[in-house]
């Protein structure tokens, strides 16, 4: 096809990064516009209610200012974002600065007059999270009886003026249809759908959702966990550690409800605010760069380990449950060996190669590869980089939260930064 | 007789302007189109207007007769709904 007079086409890989990286900003923000949700999901990251929330005015000057930096895409979220009655100014406003919008939504209060003007934004994306193809287990996650229909209709309502919904599905011990069920409903509604093995610790540090978390096992028998393949070569490997393993504070951020800014949802460092201080100044402070040149590399143990081309570790999940932003964690290495059995059929966890610490939980890596089946757990080890790394950047590292603790609140990290008035008080869309 | 259809960026769309141009960049396909000054302000001035809306918005603004004019926003609004990147959509 030959170009029109007014316009040219190019590949745009190249110029999406020149634009997002010409500033170093994320070319994609999570905006989280409402501090309350009208479920209570057992494996949720969130505390509600403790942030506070901007004023529509102030949420739009945020907008103003992350087009300003030149984010591309925003992901808007709660809580559940549909609580509050100007959502929709909310995402008009995204959608006149130039953004490609995504919705998350639980879709619980999604009818048809909303349904209506939701379509007519123009939304790239509605996410909406549904745990299982039936009632019961779905609504044993929300804790909300009649959340499944109620999500359901509004998915409907969506679909039907066509607007392109993705459903998504994590894996927990309590849902163990649900990825099978939810596959089916998104067949049959026209959805997309994700799905995903793992969840992360409360906000507040608590590991209560993970008392939920899928067995590693299961998740391989459901197909949530594939295989473990080896890398094809060396290079292959030198390429893997080189790479970051998420976009933390890179290609996407977090603005919480208050305006707080954080590298990801789940990563406790606030890099500042969005109003008090500007996102210039936000996204390129001291404590930003740390995740601009953040690798695999940087990971001591994970960056020996054999199964490294197996392991989804997360950062923030390891800061919570092994008390290290950059070291391994056991449920990380346990979703590893499970993937790696499940290539190489029966396991082995040999006995500790000599140096290894011994308060390392058992059966923890890094790994050698002994002979194929056969690990063993190898030294830890960390160099002067890491310590100074961790001296420079003293939060990565804290004592690990107790798997008992059932911590509440309060969470010294979820202190008001600032009280905000709510931007309406009833809680409920219409 | 119908009223005019009016145009609507894509859902599946983001855009910037970058210095003179404006670059639309489509999610789906992660391309992006560049439009030069003219087809700048046609972009950032397309959501709900018509075609002769935007001839008319051009002859205000830039020295050049009406009939080119609609030709060049014909040919321009032809180019991006063929690229998924506008839909020309019946009022309500
Ligand atoms: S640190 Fe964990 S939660 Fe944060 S972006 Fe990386 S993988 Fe995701
Ligand atoms: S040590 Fe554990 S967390 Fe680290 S790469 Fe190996 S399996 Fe993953």
């Amino acid at each position: 096809m030959s170009d029109g007079p007014l316009s040219r086409y190019r590949d745009g890989n190249a110029l999406l990064r020149a634009l997002s990286t010409r500033a170093g900003v994320p070319t994609g923000v999570h905006l989280q516009v409402a501090d309350r949700c009208n479920h209570t999901c057992q494996h949720c990251y969130q505390v509600q209610g403790q942030k506070g929330e901007l004023s529509l005015d102030e949420v739009r000057r945020v907008i103003d200012d992350l087009a300003a930096q030149g984010v591309l895409t925003l992901n808007v979220s709660g809580g559940e974002a549909t609580l509050r009655h100007d959502l929709v100014d909310i995402l008009l406003h995204a959608r006149a600065r130039g953004f490609a919008v995504r919705l998350y939504t639980n879709a619980f209060l999604v009818d048809e007059a909303l349904a209506d003007r939701l379509a007519a934004v123009g939304l790239h994306e509605v996410h909406v999270s549904l745990y299982a193809g039936e009632a019961a287990e779905h609504d044993l996650v929300t804790r909300v009886p009649g959340s499944f229909a109620r999500t359901v209709d509004g998915v409907r309502a969506l679909r039907a003026r066509n607007v392109r919904v993705v459903l998504k599905c994590p894996a927990t011990a309590i849902t163990p249809g649900g990825a099978q069920g939810v596959e089916q409903l998104a067949r049959e509604l026209g959805c997309a759908l994700r799905t995903s093995a793992t969840l992360t610790p409360r906000e507040d540090g608590s590991l209560l959702p993970l008392d939920v978390a899928a067995s590693p096992a299961s998740l391989v028998a459901a197909g949530l966990l594939t295989p473990w393949r080896p890398h094809g070569s060396e290079a292959d490997r030198a390429d893997h550690l080189a790479s970051g393993s998420c976009g933390v504070g890179r290609s996407g951020v977090v603005v919480l409800p208050n305006g707080d800014v954080l590298p990801c949802t789940d990563t406790p460092l606030r890099l500042g605010n969005a109003l008090d201080d500007g996102l210039a100044k936000v996204l390129h402070s001291d404590n930003i760069a740390l995740f601009k040149g953040l690798t695999r590399a940087h990971v001591h143990g994970c960056r020996d380990c054999d199964l490294v081309a197996a392991c989804h570790r997360c950062h923030a999940t390891a800061l919570y449950e092994g008390g290290d932003y950059l070291g391994p964690y056991a449920s990380a290495c346990a979703h590893a060996r499970a993937r790696y059995q499940a290539a190489v059929g029966a396991l082995e966890v040999l006995s500790p190669e000599p140096g290894c610490e011994p308060t390392r939980a058992p059966l923890m890596g890094p790994y050698k590869i002994e002979r194929e089946g056969q690990l063993r757990p190898i030294p830890d080890l960390k160099t002067s980089d890491d310590e100074a790394l961790a001296m420079r950047h003293s939060w990565i590292r804290r004592a690990p939260t107790p798997r008992s603790e059932v911590s509440i609140l309060p969470a010294s990290k979820l202190v008001r930064a600032r009280s905000r008035e709510r931007s309406d008080d009833d809680g409920s869309y219409r | 007789m119908n009223p005019p259809d009016r145009l609507r960026r894509s859902a599946d769309t983001a855009w910037r302007r970058v210095d003179d141009e404006v670059a639309v960049i489509s999610m789906d396909a992660n391309r992006i189109r560049l439009l030069n000054r003219i087809g700048s302000f046609l972009w950032e001035r397309c959501e709900g207007a018509t075609v002769h809306e935007l001839a008319e918005a051009v002859c205000a603004r830039y020295e050049v007769d009406a009939e080119t004019a609609r030709r060049d926003v014909d040919a321009f609004v032809d180019d991006l709904r063929a690229r998924g990147l506008v839909t020309l959509e019946p009022q309500r």
